[in-house]
């Protein structure tokens, strides 16, 4: 210990004294582990423990999975399977998503509830706050009239009121009991503001088709995922028979989060690891140089006695304290990045992210970049004190010492190669996201997003009970808005194009053979109003637009978007022909196809990218009590959100009305995260290109200082300015090249990894991966260019008589 | 078992091991044994003999000037000495043992314990005080903090720079560097002090200051071994060897 101090004493003095080198490296450093810090401090909340459930790894997420499709709802069938066989699984529960109204005293709200089977919170393993959660016997008829509040949703719609619990609540329109108040951190299923129970059909185990439920377990002591898959495949030959195409699948509860997040918050992990390896790779390049400057110290140290060990230790520690001080700053800048990066995504979004309330510093990131910093001392220590305490001691008795010479260069080059091949990967990855945005920002939406103000409303099932009265109020709520000043048309729809949510369904097509045994074709589905397409701009290629008479009574109808008629009507025209989205009683529900129109982007770019093949059905057939109202304006759309939420209320005083956004602010949202993703691994890119140019410029100034007396040998003997410039280019030519090589391989498998991000742009684009390589070739020679000009004004008299 | 009592400061309390015996007098014990100690540097091309057939014996006590032309070896002798460099053949007794076939940590811990340097251009370490210095073989022992301060605290006495303990070796003047350079071979109280030119970067008046300091320190009882191509101060050390070619032409006692 009393070493160490020594020796810590030792390296706080060593690099005070080096200003410039201490700021220079601290600073990349803290660049390095900073960004680490920030992704990390993302990865670890969001993917690594998105929920704080006592023992996290034996919970499981049930779903089933489909060919092409992997995560179905599951049917009521093995749901009830589940329950009485639970298998590998200690305890199983299912839930059902309910979209609610929540009146009162307050303005009517539209929350996210869950029905959820009684055994919920026990499979969690999470108590309520306050009250309790709920019990066994309140999923039957006569006592469901219980609810178990959120903690935001307690706080925030209620004001923390200690004597919530025992209170009713109106939840689309019936009274319930408020037993129980949830830990302000338990936000599972995602979004949900409260849990009411529920209890499977009584007819469940025959329910096979039927897919509207979602199970979490937990697995007995002791097994594992697989073991759980294994004992789920038992299920597979019934479900052949009852549910083709359908099997049963777990997935860790801590991969419950959305793929393509996931996917981008690896990526991000690997840059950030890059922008560390460039950064490790700089302070070494500079620890090399610093070393060559201290050889005669080592010698000395070495001929009083200290042996290569007691060298590389004390060296080790000043690379440990350099670390320490880049994880300080490092730590600043995260705060700062973190800070940033929360208050870039709007809360509404960041709510239906598991774990997204808990980014933040916390003991865990902290011990994160507290690892980074010991990794990167090895990383960019090791090899510096290594070959700094190979001293020789007997250098000692000379009066230079010999510095190092021509190994320590060929190391710093090769750095210097490194540092270019991770810059290279970096920026290869940065530029395919930032294509592949630009191509998601070009792509032909199919409708026209600017003037359009949407919003959504639900209505209950107390208040519109039948489907009728639900048609009734929403035909009166187009007509009203339709007259404000200001308005050129609405309409109305389930989802939005590019929106926060998608429908799909399986589709049938008459007179075309049947698919194998087993596949099912999804297809996106919307139900809209008749002046849809208008209101949206969406062109009518052929037949007609949905009418007033395609009502419950008139023949089922559908309008297909262009791309999926010419897909399975290549030969004609789609109007006249039938198709089927559903079953009834095992039996197609056959609709003719009235008109197709223009292709429209449904799906965000991350799921469905490119898929134009869309099915619209109108509202009066396949009512639904949830819709999107889309308002085109003439003007600022949101000028008129006032008049239309005021005329919505007059109309119904408990009508919720939520996600009151500008279309433009839907699709941005949609964008959010691949903008995220692009202008990270743009800055990340960046801050390792400008740290490799350093680090190129850094070692060929110090080879040209190294190489004065040469130049001016060379210079006396006749070389020409050009000779000297071409002797300095070459040098940072050799190790730009090497660098740029294994970065081309380094980028190709990086693109190949992260294709799943990448819209309308191949993972390998030859030019772009050239083009990449070119720039970085040039900013390298860019930052040769202060060391050639040391060297042409090299004056031979002055360089021979130094020597 | 004496000490002298003349310099700058007064002298300490006796200690063991180089100032150990009568003072200039040789007490018979053999502590440096040289056989047929060769050098040879080979190139691609030629094989050039920096020490050639090197048959040397230093008695405990004495303190022996090495002396010679540039290029005769002199320095590739002391390195030797010092277990800084390597030999090519023979043998190298230290205090009776054995020591060229010790692996790099083995030498470095015989330097560290039997064996104090004195260089040309002193070589303390600018970031270190002079305290520091004068400690930081004392550390790489292992010592404990405490005997350290001790021994520091003793050699800086016997340098007379005890009031310069907090200074920085740049604040100091050449001749006061060397002193500091000398307290540090002597803190570790080594076997033999390896002296190479000690007054080579000094002016005359701070060589003879440090020549008188190296007298004091050879009357307590010191060992000592110095390159030098000053005559004058060849005369102060008790025993000549000098050297040509990598030979030894002359070994004369007085």
């Amino acid at each position: 210990m009393d070493t160490f101090l020594q020796d810590m004493r030792y390296a706080v003095r060593g690099l005070v004294r080096d200003r410039a080198f201490t700021l220079v490296a601290v600073l990349t450093l803290a660049l390095g582990i900073g960004a680490n810090t920030v992704i990390f401090s993302f990865l670890d909340a969001l993917m690594l423990r998105p929920f704080d459930f006592p023992q996290l790894d034996r919970l499981i997420f049930l779903v089933e999975a489909t060919p092409g499709y992997a995560r179905n709802q599951l049917s009521a069938a093995v749901v009830d399977e589940l329950h009485r066989n639970p298998q590998s699984l200690e305890r199983v529960s299912a839930f059902q998503t309910w979209d609610l109204n929540l009146t009162g005293t307050n303005e009517p709200e539209r929350l996210v509830g869950y029905r959820v089977t009684s055994d919920f919170f026990g499979v969690l393993g999470v108590g309520a706050a306050q009250g309790r959660t709920l019990q066994p016997d309140e999923g039957e008829p006569g006592h469901e009239r219980v609810v178990v509040l959120s903690y935001a949703l307690w706080e925030r719609r209620f004001g923390a009121d200690p004597g919530m619990v025992g209170r009713s609540v109106t939840l689309d329109g019936e009274p319930y009991t408020v037993v129980g108040v949830m830990p302000s951190d338990f936000r599972f299923p995602k979004a949900a503001q409260l849990w009411v129970p529920t209890a499977l059909p009584a007819n469940a185990q025959t329910m096979w088709s039927e897919h509207s439920y979602q199970a979490v377990g937990r697995l007995k002591e002791g097994l594992s995922v697989q073991s759980a898959r294994s004992q789920l495949a038992l299920l597979e030959p019934r479900m052949a028979e009852l549910d083709p195409g359908h099997r049963v699948s777990a997935i860790p509860l801590r991969e419950y989060g959305d793929g393509p997040i996931r996917l981008m918050l690896w990526v991000l992990m690997a840059a950030t690891a890059l922008v560390l390896g460039v950064a490790c790779a700089n302070v070494a390049g500079m620890l090399l140089a610093r070393a060559a400057r201290r050889a005669q110290e080592m010698a000395i140290r070495g001929a009083l006695g200290a042996g290569q060990a007691r060298l590389t230790r004390q060296l080790l520690t000043e690379s440990l304290l350099l670390a320490l001080l880049g994880a300080g700053g490092g730590l600043l800048l995260a705060l700062w990045g973190i800070g940033l990066m929360r208050a870039g995504v709007p809360a509404d979004v960041g709510r239906f992210v598991p774990g997204w309330h808990k980014v933040g510093m916390d003991g865990r990131v902290l011990a994160f970049t507290l690892a980074a910093a010991v990794i990167a001392t090895l990383a960019f220590g090791l090899a510096p004190a290594l070959r700094a305490s190979k001293v020789q001691p007997a250098d000692a008795l000379r009066r230079e010492g010999r510095g190092g010479g021509a190994g320590r260069q060929r190391l710093r080059q090769m750095l210097v190669a490194a540092q270019l091949a991770f810059a290279l990967v970096l920026t290869v990855c940065a530029a395919l996201n930032a294509r592949s945005f630009g191509a998601m920002m070009e792509a032909p939406a199919g409708f026209d997003r600017e003037r359009l103000l949407t919003l959504k409303f639900g209505m209950n099932e107390q208040r519109y009970t039948d489907l009728a009265s639900v048609v009734r109020f929403q035909d009166e709520a187009l007509a009203k808005v339709a007259t404000l000043p200001g308005v050129q048309g609405v309409a109305a729809t389930n989802n939005l194009p590019l929106g926060p949510s998608w429908s799909r369904g399986t589709l049938q097509v008459e007179g075309e053979a049947p698919l194998a045994q087993g596949n099912v074709r999804y297809v996106f589905f919307q139900v809209v109003t008749e002046d849809y397409f208008r209101v949206m701009s969406i062109p009518l290629r052929e037949g007609n637009f949905f009418t007033p008479q395609d009502g419950p009574g008139a023949p089922p109808v559908v309008l297909l978007s262009q791309a999926l008629a010419q897909r399975h009507f290549p030969d004609g025209s789609a109007v006249g022909r039938r198709i089927s989205m559903n079953d009834v009683d095992g039996k197609p529900v056959w609709r003719t196809v009235t008109g197709v129109v223009g292709d429209v982007q449904v799906a965000t770019f991350g799921s469905g990218a490119g898929d134009f093949a869309a099915v619209y059905l109108p509202q009066r057939q396949e009512t639904t009590r949830d819709m999107y109202l889309a308002v085109r304006t003439a003007g600022d759309p949101t000028a008129l959100t006032p008049a239309v939420r005021r005329l919505l209320s007059e109309m119904d005083g408990e009508l919720p009305m939520t996600n009151v956004k500008p279309m433009t602010q839907v699709v941005s949202e949609t964008l959010l995260a691949p903008r995220l993703a692009v202008v990270l691994l743009l800055v990340f890119a960046g801050v390792a290109l400008a740290l490799s140019a350093v680090g190129v410029y850094g070692v060929i100034s110090y080879s040209v200082s190294q190489r004065t007396h040469e130049i001016g040998v060379r210079m006396a003997l006749g070389a020409k300015q050009s000779d000297v410039v071409w002797l300095v280019l070459r040098q940072g030519l050799q190790p730009t090249l090497i660098g740029v090589g294994l970065g081309l391989v380094g980028a190709i498998g990086a693109a190949r990894a992260m294709s799943g991000l990448l819209y309308g742009v191949s993972a390998f684009e030859p030019v772009l991966f050239a083009g990449m390589a070119l720039f970085l070739v040039i900013v390298a020679l860019l930052a040769t260019l202060i060391p050639v000009r040391h060297a042409i004004r090299v004056d031979p008299i002055i360089a021979l008589r130094d020597e | 078992m004496t000490t002298t009592a003349s310099g700058t400061q007064p002298p300490s309390a006796p200690e063991a091991g180089f100032l150990a015996g009568t003072p200039g007098v040789d007490t018979g014990k053999s502590l440096i044994t040289l056989d047929g100690l060769t050098k040879v540097f080979e190139t691609e091309e030629v094989e050039t003999h920096a020490l050639s057939n090197i048959h040397l014996d230093i008695r405990q006590g004495e303190w022996v000037a090495i002396v010679g032309p540039s290029g005769s070896g002199k320095s590739t002798l002391l390195a030797v000495l010092g277990l800084l460099d390597t030999t090519t053949r023979g043998t190298y007794l230290l205090d009776g043992k054995s020591v060229l076939d010790l692996s790099a940590s083995d030498r470095a811990l015989v330097r560290n314990r039997h064996i104090g340097f004195i260089f040309q251009s002193f070589n303390l370490i600018g970031d270190l005080t002079v305290f520091e210095n004068v400690e930081l073989p004392l550390t790489y022992r292992g010592m404990p903090a405490a005997e350290r301060k001790q021994r520091v605290e003793r050699a800086l006495d016997k340098v007379g720079m005890a009031h310069r303990a907090r200074h920085m070796p740049g604040q100091l003047s050449g001749g006061q560097q060397q002193r500091v350079a000398v307290a540090r071979a002597v803190a570790g109280d080594p076997l033999i002090l390896l002296a190479d030119e000690p007054t080579g970067n000094l002016d005359s008046k701070n060589g003879e200051a440090v020549m008188q300091l190296l007298s004091e320190l050879h009357k307590g009882g010191a060992t000592i071994c110095m390159v030098t191509h000053d005559p004058a101060h060849a005369r102060v050390a008790t025993r000549t060897v000098s050297l040509f070619d990598g030979k030894v032409t002359l070994d004369e006692r007085r």
